[in-house]
């Protein structure tokens, strides 16, 4: 594997040649600060794009050129890492070898297409494409307590977020704000003021001659602090809200405060694995190997964000037993073992050496590596080894647990 | 050793059947981090009704034994965790139920043969006691009312249910939480000595190995156990009648909108396993011609106000039946049957969309060679379905022709049918 990166039009471009794969994937970044609108308005406009263009006016023909060009996949993405907002575009095809000999031009063309030449005229998007956006979206909002995981997730996030890019949620009140005349000034902010990057990985990625689709875009740069650090107050919160659903779902919110660069990206992944990420971890063994209280129970670590979200299905009348022992377990996280620190290093690395088994994987944690201003895998892979048992027990001294959030449910079909 | 040589993407697997009839399979890709290991039982929660191993009469289990077998093979006799011992040499381990197998796999980078013995060892070292059974009932019934909680799932499930009359397909892969309380430690060893006999399982590995050096590592370990005479396999025959179970059914839930389910029983008829792959492959180019990515069908329906935002297909395709199901938010379920039906019976302007989804099959059969997890997919596919592992799949799809695609979806017979409907409402 060779990495050579460069600017094109001041754009920073990296091409990664890697012959094991048989595709080539490319993928542009669109970065900016956050705010909280962009959360439904940058996911309506990743819909639109990809749905259609102004050279493929609907889905179908869109998709009869995927087709055509040997199933070229397109995607496009929106993610909040902390206080910044990333659209994202990808495309993958294979490469020339199981191709004719102008696949990737023609690839490369319909990408600048879907990016740059939205389907779009007189400062809207079609009026067809932007009402299917707006109702798709909108029904995914109104049926989100049908899928009371992603629920929960949202209520608390809410709940900790305190008006920080945390409590950024898809929400009705914003989405019924959204014009197709303000949508269309959304997406020229994006593709005029964000900071533009670009990443390609495959066989000879090097000796490509030209990226047409980097020769009119601008890029800005931005300074802000990735990190959202939100109010820990005193006193937990604990919610509970009714539905009348049949699994009842617990989520326990904690915050961290004061991480170092090494403890928020190495020792809080360690921390995280031996709390509650699989079946070897502290919250399996405890609510549901020893205390049978769910099927799952299991934790996330959001780095930028300061916070660790735990979630779990349950039976109604187990939520105040739960709760208690998800706490019994975060306070017994004071102390670890060797044995614990050891799995839980191997399986971070471990699936840091595996992720290279995925081409997309070359691709778009680059562009993270970057915006965290982070080491390439196989330094991240001798940090980790670095944590020590110490260190995971110091961090658990620097995390509170602050809310709770319990979807009570227990009923049955009628 | 057999190799069998995949053409049009030289790549090759390698097969042995083993003294004690346990077949393996080995597919090396070199510069891949990811090594994968799937052994896996041709039971599945369909076989529920059978002559148990040693016994001469039928007899029926609870629905969900062989979900709940899966789970209790992670047990063993010194109580230790598996999982930690898999984590500890880099792997992941876990295990799938289907309707028809179960498998048991890991992956891992390192320590590969290590890890492969843990597997092997694990599911053939069963340990079920009083104790351990009861403990994991109410996990079982919480993975029950996790899929059971999302309105989607239940639509498929209701479909199944309605659509089949005795065939076991129709219930619920973990069974209900009332069948699961009467499962006990010797139904589960009675159901395990019948159907993990190693020569009603295969062993299926992917990944950067030493092929003889892999195969010899099982063959001793294999050595080191010993089995009874592999038993005769007998399930209960089903007579499962060409009509659906209940023609429509209507319940409450709490759901934003109404959603509505239909499903099209298809019998289809015994054939070999090149003309079934090719009948498989036909019946997913129709219905992607019809109401796929090449259409307008969804994006028309929702701009007509006849769905509110969402409209999915989904064809599921046994040796017996395929069912094909549609559903989504419907707000006008005449219309949007009547306009599925005229779309499953229509066959102008085939031949295009045909050309272009033959193409795709061929790249994506070539894809599907950089990517361990899709390999080890297609080999077990291809196992459990047919006994066998085509070397000609790229030519199949590349020589299949249009008069013959047409000739068997002009012959589907779409009569059969069921249908579900989801209202908003409390529930009880």
């Amino acid at each position: 594997m060779k990495i050579t990166r460069k600017k094109i039009n001041n754009i920073p471009v990296t091409l990664i040649d890697i012959d094991k794969f048989k595709s080539i994937c490319g993928a542009m970044f669109f970065k900016m600060p956050i705010e909280k609108e962009m959360v439904v308005t940058r996911n309506l406009i990743r819909n639109i794009l990809i749905h259609s263009c102004k050279k493929y006016p609907s889905n179908r023909l869109l998709n009869i050129n995927c087709l055509e060009n040997y199933d070229t996949y397109y995607s496009s993405n929106f993610r909040r890492d902390g206080n910044y907002a990333t659209n994202y575009f990808l495309f993958r095809t294979l490469d020339e070898r199981y191709t004719d000999k102008n696949n990737l031009n023609r690839v490369m063309d319909t990408f600048y297409e879907i990016i740059f030449n939205p389907n779009s005229s007189f400062g809207k998007f079609d009026e067809d494409e932007f009402n299917l956006a707006i109702q798709k979206r909108r029904s995914n909002i109104e049926s989100k307590k049908e899928r009371a995981e992603s629920y929960v997730i949202d209520k608390l996030y809410k709940q900790m977020g305190d008006n920080t890019p945390i409590s950024y949620v898809p929400e009705l009140e914003i989405l019924n704000k959204v014009t197709n005349e303000g949508l269309y000034k959304e997406y020229l902010n994006m593709i005029n003021n964000s900071e533009v990057s670009f990443v390609i990985a495959g066989k000879d990625v090097s000796k490509i001659k030209e990226f047409k689709f980097l020769n009119n875009v601008k890029t800005t740069k931005y300074d802000k602090n990735l990190q959202v650090n939100s109010k820990i107050n005193n006193k937990v919160n604990d919610t509970i809200e009714e539905y009348n659903g049949l699994q009842s779902v617990l989520g326990v919110g904690l915050k961290l405060k004061d991480l170092t660069y090494f403890e928020s990206t190495y020792v809080l992944p360690v921390y995280n694995n031996i709390l509650g990420s699989g079946a070897s971890s502290r919250l399996f063994d405890i609510i549901r190997e020893k205390n049978s209280l769910c099927y799952s129970c299991f934790s996330r670590a959001e780095k930028d964000d300061n916070i660790i979200d735990i979630y779990s299905g349950i039976e109604n009348q187990d939520y105040e037993k739960a709760l208690d022992l998800i706490k019994e377990v975060i306070q017994s996280m004071k102390k670890i073992t060797g044995d614990e620190l050891k799995r839980a290093k191997i399986e971070i690395i471990s699936s840091l050496k595996e992720s290279l088994d995925e081409l997309s994987n070359y691709v778009v944690p680059i562009y993270l590596n970057e915006l965290y201003n982070e080491e390439d895998i196989s330094k991240k892979i001798e940090e980790v080894k670095k944590v020590t048992k110490q260190d995971v027990e110091n961090l658990s001294k620097k995390i509170y647990i602050t809310d709770s959030f319990f979807f009570k449910g227990g009923k049955t079909d009628a | 050793m057999r190799s069998i040589k995949l053409k049009g993407v030289n790549k090759t697997i390698y097969e042995e059947k083993l003294d004690n009839g346990l077949t393996v399979f080995i597919c090396k890709m070199k510069g891949f981090e990811k090594k994968l290991a799937f052994f896996e039982t041709k039971y599945g929660s369909v076989n529920n009704e059978f002559i148990p191993i040693n016994k001469k009469e039928f007899k029926k289990y609870p629905l969900g034994i062989a979900h709940f077998l899966e789970h209790k093979l992670f047990e063993s006799a010194d109580n230790s965790n598996v999982f930690e011992q898999f984590q500890n040499d880099t792997a992941y381990v876990n295990a799938t139920t289907g309707h028809n197998s179960t498998n048991y796999f890991f992956d891992c980078n390192k320590k590969f043969n290590k890890n492969l013995k843990r597997l092997l060892d694990m599911v053939q070292s069963p340990y079920f006691t009083y104790e351990n059974v009861e403990k994991e009932k109410p996990i079982i019934g919480q993975e029950i009312d996790m899929y059971q909680n999302n309105p989607d799932q239940t639509i498929y499930d209701k479909l199944y249910y309605n659509a089949f009359v005795n065939d076991p397909i129709k219930y619920d892969i973990a069974g209900t939480k009332k069948d699961i309380k009467l499962i006990t430690k010797e139904d589960l060893y009675e159901c395990y000595n019948t159907f993990y006999h190693p020569s009603n399982m295969f062993l299926t590995i992917v990944g950067d190995v030493d092929i003889n050096n892999v195969m010899d590592f099982i063959k001793e370990n294999q050595k080191t156990k010993s089995f009874p005479k592999a038993p005769k396999i007998i399930n209960k025959k089903i007579d499962e009648p060409d009509y659906v179970d209940k023609k429509s059914e209507k319940i409450t839930r709490n759901v934003a909108a109404c959603k509505i389910g239909y499903a099209y029983k298809i019998k289809l008829d015994e054939l070999s396993p090149i003309e079934d792959l090719k009948r498989s492959f036909f019946l997913s180019i129709f219905l992607r011609t019809k109401f796929g990515e090449l259409t307008n069908f969804t994006e028309d329906l929702i701009k007509n106000k006849l769905v509110k935002s969402y409209f999915y297909y989904y064809p599921n395709i046994t040796k017996k039946y395929a069912l094909i199901v549609f559903y989504g938010d419907v707000l006008d379920d005449e219309k949007v049957k009547r306009l599925i039906d005229e779309k499953l019976t229509c066959f102008d302007d085939l031949k295009e969309s045909f050309e272009l989804y033959k193409k795709q099959g061929l790249s994506n059969y070539v894809k599907m060679f950089e990517n361990p997890n899709a390999i080890s997919s297609h080999i077990r596919y291809m196992y459990n379905k047919y006994d066998i592992i085509m070397d000609n799949c790229y030519d199949i799809y590349k020589n299949v022709s249009f008069d013959e695609y047409l000739e068997f979806v002009k012959k589907i017979d779409y009569k059969n049918q069921t249908k579900i409907v989801i209202e908003s409402g409390k529930g009880k």
